[in-house]
């Protein structure tokens, strides 16, 4: 009788702490969604570097955590050939705790041969950006992979 | 067989919440945001029917539960049944309308060169809710024994009647 009440109230126990933290890991990630990639906490730029001819992509961000819980943001990205083939590559994550803010810069150099005629817009190829918001131990998570094909006018 | 008045009503609850009102409302959204929906991937009319029918037999279910004892097998049986339902019913949340996602959701779009790809991972989740069935099944199982136990002390021993052949062998008492 004491066994079967002791593992009811354990199943309650768990189902209250299962809910608890799905309600707090999901607030987490949209907060995280809507404050931290917003707002003006990231900048991105894209240069050339006149002497050498190479494309640099830099990504600054001072993210802020408004949810109740610590995340992981992981920042990618890639230019990749017709193929699908990797010309560069590049990530960062940073850990930001719950409240607070962390600073994070991430930076992508493509050598100007694989840029015919020095202009971006006339390379072929695609640009991907991977960005994810991870909660909770990093068990649960939001990942958006946005991929642009470039083409040759 | 009796009826249990609650399983009815609960039962009746269920259809209304989970089927009728669902299958209503579809009809209220306007054309213009279904479209919408439908260009991301999103079938409201495919989702609000699941609904439907994870109602429809959650109902039953419940009514089902209502005319048998809790001392009964088919009462225990009805009662893990319903409990995985249960944990269906929560793959189909975590997962987006789709049970075998098992909360790992994939939304891809496209319109000219871009592409973009929205993966949510709440895996954690349909693992604890895996766990929570599997000890609620424990549970219930559990119960059924302890029940049973308890109605087989409460019934009175019946006493064994004699029959004629052993009262021809019933030593028979002096008479005077």
């Amino acid at each position: 009788m004491k066994r079967i009440k002791a593992l009811r109230l354990g199943i309650i126990g768990f189902e209250v702490l299962t809910i608890a933290l799905c309600v707090l890991s999901v607030y987490t990630l949209f907060n995280a969604l809507s404050t931290a990639i917003s707002g003006g906490t990231l900048n991105l730029n894209l240069d050339v570097d006149e002497s050498t001819g190479e494309w640099r992509f830099v990504l600054n961000g001072n993210p802020r955590n408004g949810g109740f819980l610590g995340i992981t943001l992981f920042f990618e990205v890639a230019v990749l050939d017709l193929s699908g083939q990797d010309i560069a590559r590049n990530s960062t994550s940073v850990y930001i705790p719950a409240g607070g803010a962390n600073q994070f810069s991430l930076s992508l150099t493509i050598p100007p041969e694989l840029v015919p005629g020095g202009s971006l817009e006339e390379a072929e190829g695609y640009f991907e950006l991977r960005f994810a918001v991870r909660t909770l131990g990093d068990l649960v998570g939001f990942t958006n992979i946005l991929k642009i094909r470039g083409q040759a006018p | 067989m009796r009826i249990n008045k609650r399983s009815i009503l609960f039962g009746v609850l269920t259809l209304v919440i989970f089927t009728v009102l669902p299958l209503y409302a579809q009809n209220m959204i306007p054309q213009e945001y279904l479209r919408a929906f439908s260009s991301q991937g999103l079938n409201v009319a495919d989702l609000v029917n699941k609904v439907a029918f994870i109602g429809l037999v959650m109902s039953i279910l419940i009514l089902l539960k209502g005319f048998f004892e809790k001392t009964s097998a088919a009462f225990l049986a009805l009662s893990i049944v319903s409990t995985v339902f249960w944990l269906l019913i929560v793959f189909f949340a975590l997962g987006m309308g789709k049970i075998e996602n098992l909360g790992l959701t994939v939304i891809s779009s496209e319109a000219g060169d871009v592409s973009n790809t929205v993966i949510f991972d709440i895996r954690l989740f349909a693992y604890l809710a895996t766990i929570i069935v599997g000890l609620k099944i424990v549970h219930s199982i559990l119960k059924f024994r302890e029940a049973r136990l308890k109605t087989v002390a409460v019934q009175p021993t019946q006493p064994s009647l004699p029959t004629d052949k052993a009262q021809d062998h019933k030593p028979q008492t002096p008479t005077e």
